[in-house]
């Protein structure tokens, strides 16, 4: 088990970042702060479950500070530092 | 969108770095024929990976194509550890171009070609990426012509300024003399392989007067444009390039009776009193199809 944490992204406009640890219960645990979680909670959490699913990761904190990124943003984020994680 | 093709002269090319994921939206709007989106010199080492994530993701989804802006990726240079899953992450996506920069031999091109080959048939996809290449040093300016000519992926050539200074070992001068000979060797290559040729970046994004002065100059040399490191120098270039509607009127005019006098069978081609031949005509021609670039005529109307 590592004891450190991955940080991709930045908290720019249209950016966001994301913060990779390990989970406190051994469940994925995802945490999206964001301006406008009213609008997009659903499609964020949706987008981080859905790279967490294809890289089989089901036991990682994944916080997530998100600055109006879009889809594709989100996507590449996590991508990175599940791949950051694994490396 | 892959397949498409661009379908007007190169004018501009607008560098963006690629770790910024704000500027893949706001550079739509400056209207450059070509986004060069930078993975090379304006992304730190320890950035490459989440950027060229970034990249392939952002433009797998996004297709600046149907804005009319080509997309064009400055990848790492052929012997780095990023070049290869550059060129990987570009065949994914809506990438039309690549840029190489530091080309020297022709077998840095067979190298690239070959790496593109593999991803593009691992891939699927039916289009051929394309290159444009950047020389950056006396060797690669000197080995231009044989290179350029290597591949028919190549659709220009640019120079790089500062790295062929430095390997000069020159100084820079205000009026860029250093840079002459290698200015005018690439426009040769250019116009024998009937390629694009770019000229380096102006790096004075606030000297509207010395981008202008040196624009004027490289296009009298016969480039065809510029790579540019802010929006408004775009504006500048269209500024500079714009027919006025006298050339324009003037260019029509003439067109219009040259091939009036073709329909006709004569010999001798008179336009306005003057005897006119080809090759008059067909740089008339050219500042249609320049006028065409900025919606002063259409095709039909010549």
């Amino acid at each position: 088990m590592k004891d450190i944490s991955i940080t991709v992204g930045s908290v720019e406009s249209g950016d966001l970042m994301v913060v990779i640890s390990n989970s406190t219960n051994n469940k994925l645990e995802i945490d999206v702060k964001s301006k406008f979680l009213k609008q997009y909670k659903d499609e964020i959490y949706s987008i981080v479950n859905d790279v967490c699913k294809s890289k089989n990761v089901n036991n990682l904190k994944i916080e997530i500070n998100d600055q109006g990124a879009i889809p594709a943003v989100i996507r590449a984020r996590v991508i990175a530092a599940l791949e950051k994680w694994g490396s | 969108m892959k397949n498409w093709k661009i379908n007007r002269s190169r004018r501009h090319m607008l560098f963006v770095p690629a770790d910024k994921p704000a500027m893949y939206r706001d550079v739509v709007f400056y209207k450059p024929d070509t986004i060069m989106f930078d993975l090379e010199d304006a992304v730190s080492y320890s950035e490459k990976d989440s950027t060229r994530i970034l990249l392939r993701e952002i433009l797998t989804d996004m297709d600046y194509n149907k804005y009319n802006i080509e997309t064009c990726v400055r990848v790492n240079g052929i012997d780095t550890e990023w070049f290869e899953k550059d060129i990987e992450a570009c065949v994914q996506s809506n990438v039309n171009m690549i840029r190489l920069p530091k080309v020297e031999k022709v077998s840095d091109i067979d190298y690239a070609v070959k790496t593109l080959e593999t991803y593009e048939k691992k891939y699927n996809r039916e289009d051929k990426v394309l290159l444009f290449l950047a020389f950056e040093s006396a060797l690669g300016i000197l080995n231009a012509f044989e290179i350029a000519k290597s591949s028919e992926r190549i659709q220009g050539i640019a120079l790089g300024g500062f790295d062929y200074l430095l390997d000069l070992k020159g100084d820079k001068t205000i009026e860029r003399t250093e840079l002459l000979y290698a200015r005018q060797h690439l426009v040769h290559v250019a116009r024998a392989l009937k390629l694009d040729v770019f000229d380096v970046v102006y790096s004075n994004v606030n000297d509207k007067d010395g981008f202008v002065k040196e624009f004027k100059f490289v296009k009298s040399l016969g480039f065809n444009g510029k790579s540019v490191i802010h929006p408004n120098q775009i504006r500048y270039i269209n500024e500079i390039l714009k027919p006025t509607p006298d050339q324009v009127e003037y260019a029509l005019e003439m067109v219009k009776a040259f091939n009036k006098s073709v329909e006709d069978g004569v010999g001798v081609f008179l336009f306005r009193g003057t005897m006119v031949d080809k090759p008059v005509v067909e740089k008339q021609i050219e500042i249609l199809k320049l006028a065409e670039d900025f919606d002063l005529v259409k095709k039909g109307d010549y």
